[in-house]
């Protein structure tokens, strides 16, 4: 028996899971950081999408309903996912410093997916929402269901912590 | 002037994301997402359709004929032995090419039939001048732990008002018989086999709960309450049904459309042979529409 959709001739769902199951997998691994639980999440997402689709289809940008989605499932306290991998401490960030100085320390940009994959999912949900999808500080808001300005600092938390890690201050004292 | 260390990220992100195995996407693309979906269409329809205008034709909800009236005359509420030839009417009715059926239910002059494989099972229902065929997909074969169901279903309404629901889905291994116990407190006992129940009746009268035989005794479970979903879109020219499904896990992973997680390989198969039409000693009622 064929596979056809119950809500019109033209099954727009699939279309919609054409355009945009890539996109979706890729924000997933990059939040999630590991390839298995971003396959499971983009799964998820898309089964509630699908229930919900006659409803959603009719929603402005269905796009970031399934992100939004996507990202509170990759959030989900409850779920035991990778949070927990390489936390850092919750010590005060510092968003003091002039980037281009510590870059200069850069030596590979795999130093900074180092850096990245200590953030905890949270952390790296908001710097992945904001400079891998592009989406402003009010769209970012949205998908993780806080204010602005929440986004705001937490961004400039995520990359404070980039730059402490990428950049630890020398202790002073040790080198004497 | 953007940071250099947002550029610097951007071009991480991009470069990590980029390392993503491409299996992943192919997989993720490989399965069906859609909700249990339930098509309705009058007989005479199907054998009137080219071959051009069978995608069309049966991707619209082709509502149950206002000819074919009364709805659902002769339905009974206990499954009932099939007419000579009514199976094979069945068969022909369904138009597919699927094996035997892994359950068929009769009830009346009605016939209900599952076909299933591993993860795919078509469900065709036909009697007296009106057919229905459904088809769920599942990413792995359902497990069903020992003594208990899959609560799931569907419900399906025409513009005329004619209505359906049904619930169906596999067995655990050692259900003899399953009752559908409904909201208005009647029930209605279910055809159970080959490790799979269906039941349907007339109507909306939603399913509360099942009650599950087993040789150890009875337990219940409950049905998870129907959503209420608006009309879809009708295409131009056809008469639409809105249709809702349900299944037995809201956001932990089963659904009616089977389990989201990756290769939990499925070990719970139900032993096959059984193969009754499980008469319950309960008190299913006689309801006759």
């Amino acid at each position: 028996m064929a596979q056809r959709g119950l809500y019109g001739v033209v099954d727009d769902f699939d279309e919609f899971v054409a355009g945009n199951l890539e996109q979706l997998l890729r924000t997933a691994y990059l939040i999630t950081w590991d390839a298995g639980e971003a396959e499971d999440l983009v799964q998820e997402c898309l089964l509630k999408v699908a229930r919900r689709w006659p409803r959603v289809r009719g929603m402005p940008q269905p796009r970031a309903y399934a992100r939004r989605i996507l990202v509170n499932l990759a959030l989900d306290d409850g779920r035991g996912r990778a949070r927990r991998r390489g936390e850092l401490d919750g010590g005060a960030a510092v968003v003091d410093g002039p980037a281009r100085d510590l870059l200069v320390r850069l030596e590979t940009r795999a130093e900074l997916l180092d850096a990245l994959a200590r953030l905890t999912p949270r952390q790296r949900a908001v710097l992945v929402l904001r400079y891998f999808d592009d989406l402003t500080e009010a769209q970012t808001a949205e998908v993780l269901g806080c204010s602005p300005g929440t986004v705001k600092s937490n961004a400039s938390r995520g990359l404070a912590r980039l730059r402490e890690v990428l950049a630890p201050i020398p202790n002073p004292t040790r080198e004497l | 002037m953007p940071d250099q260390l947002e550029q610097s990220l951007r071009e991480a992100l991009s470069q990590r994301a980029a390392q993503l195995d491409p299996d992943s996407i192919a997989r993720l693309r490989a399965i069906d997402y859609h909700p249990r979906r339930r098509r309705i269409r009058k007989l005479p329809a199907i054998g009137a359709l080219g071959a051009t205008g069978l995608a069309a034709a049966v991707a619209a909800i082709v509502t149950l004929g206002s000819s074919a009236a009364p709805a659902f005359a002769g339905w009974q509420s206990t499954p009932s032995t099939p007419a000579p030839g009514q199976l094979a009417q069945a068969a022909q009715a369904c138009g597919q090419d699927l094996g035997s059926p892994v359950l068929t239910d009769s009830r009346g002059p009605y016939t209900a039939s599952i076909y299933a494989d591993s993860t795919t099972s078509d469900l065709c229902l036909s009697g007296n001048g009106v057919s229905m065929s459904s088809s769920s997909t599942s990413a792995a074969p359902a497990s069903v732990a020992a003594g208990q169901i899959q609560p799931g279903g569907s419900g399906t309404r025409d513009s005329a008002g004619n209505a359906l629901t049904l619930v169906d889905g596999r067995t655990g291994a050692a259900v003899t018989a399953v009752t559908i116990e409904r909201s208005d407190g009647s029930s209605v006992q279910a055809t159970v086999a080959n490790g799979w129940y269906l039941a349907w009746w007339p109507g909306t009268v939603a399913a509360t709960n099942a009650e599950i035989t087993t040789a150890s005794g009875t337990s219940t479970v409950a049905f998870p309450s129907t959503p209420a979903l608006p009309a879809p879109a009708c295409p131009s020219g056809a008469h639409c049904a809105a249709g809702y499904s349900f299944g037995s896990g809201s956001g932990s992973g089963t659904s009616s459309i089977g389990g989201s997680g990756s290769g939990s390989g499925g070990s719970g198969a139900p032993p096959a042979g059984q193969s009754t039409t499980a008469v319950h000693a309960g008190s299913a009622s006689s309801a006759q529409y």
